[in-house]
C-alpha cells in the first residue's frame, strides 16, 4: 500500500481546516474536533475549580452550553453513521457517478442536527438571559 | 486493545455521558421540584458520568495527538501517559464526590 497520502496529512493541523471542495460533513468534523478540545478544557476547569466561580460569567456559561449541545447532537449522528444506520446504499460506480452513500438519510441527519442545534441553542441562551424558564 | 474496541468504548461512553450528563445538569431542578431526592443516587450518577467523560475526553485527546505524530513509540507512550492522568483525575475527583 502506498504511504504517500498518509504522509501528506501527517503532523498538520491545517488538514482540518481544508473545507473548500469537501462536503458539509467536513465542516461538521472540524467543529466537532474544536468543540471537543474546548470541552476538555472546560472539563478540567470544572473538576479542579470546586468553587465554580466561572459559572457566574454569563458569556462563558452560554459558550460552553452551545459547544456541548453541538458536540452531543453531532456525536449521536456520528455513532449512527459509524455503524451504518444512516448510510445510503452504495450503487455500481458507472458514469455519471453519484455519491449515494452521502445522500438520503445521511444528508437529512446533518440538516436535522443543525435545526435541533439552533432550537436548543436558542432555548439555552433565552433561559440564561432570563427570558424563559 | 484494538483500535476498533477503543472507538466502540468511545461511542458507548458518549451515549452514557448523554444520559448521566443530563441528570447531572438537571439534578438541581429535580431536587428543587422534589422529583428525586436522593444524594446517593446522584453520587452514583456523578461517578458513572465522571468515569465516562474522562475516558471519552482523554481518548479524544489521544486520537488528536496520534494523528499529529503517527509513530509507534509516541502512540504507545501517549496512551500510557493519558491512562495515568485519567486514573489520577478519577481518584482525586471521586474523593471529592464522597
Amino acid at each position: 500500500m502506498s504511504n504517500v497520502g498518509a504522509r501528506k496529512s501527517r503532523g498538520r493541523v491545517t488538514g482540518w481546516l481544508k473545507i473548500r471542495g469537501y462536503s458539509i460533513e467536513k465542516v461538521m468534523y472540524l467543529v466537532q474536533r474544536i468543540s471537543g478540545l474546548m470541552i476538555v478544557g472546560f472539563l478540567l476547569w470544572h473538576l479542579l475549580d470546586t468553587n465554580q466561580a466561572y459559572l457566574l460569567i454569563t458569556e462563558l456559561q452560554i459558550l460552553f452550553g452551545v459547544i456541548i449541545i453541538f458536540h452531543a447532537l453531532n456525536g449521536v449522528r456520528l455513532v449512527l453513521a459509524e455503524y451504518g444506520f444512516i448510510v445510503g446504499k452504495p450503487i455500481r460506480a458507472v458514469y455519471p457517478y453519484k455519491f449515494t452513500t452521502l445522500r438520503g438519510l445521511q444528508r437529512l441527519s446533518v440538516a436535522l442536527v443543525i435545526v435541533v442545534f439552533i432550537i436548543l441553542t436558542a432555548i439555552w441562551i433565552l433561559n440564561i438571559v432570563g427570558v424563559i424558564g | 486493545m484494538r483500535e476498533s474496541v477503543k472507538m466502540l468504548l468511545h461511542y458507548i461512553t458518549g451515549v452514557l455521558i448523554l444520559i448521566t450528563g443530563a441528570i447531572h445538569v438537571l439534578s438541581g431542578h429535580f431536587e428543587a421540584y422534589g422529583l428525586i431526592k436522593s444524594a446517593e443516587l446522584y453520587s452514583i450518577n456523578k461517578l458513572i458520568f465522571l468515569a465516562s467523560i474522562l475516558y471519552h475526553a482523554l481518548n479524544g485527546v489521544r486520537v488528536v495527538l496520534i494523528e499529529f505524530v503517527p509513530k509507534r513509540w509516541f502512540t504507545d507512550s501517549i496512551t500510557l501517559v493519558l491512562i495515568i492522568i485519567g486514573l489520577a483525575f478519577f481518584i482525586y475527583t471521586s474523593l471529592l464526590i464522597f
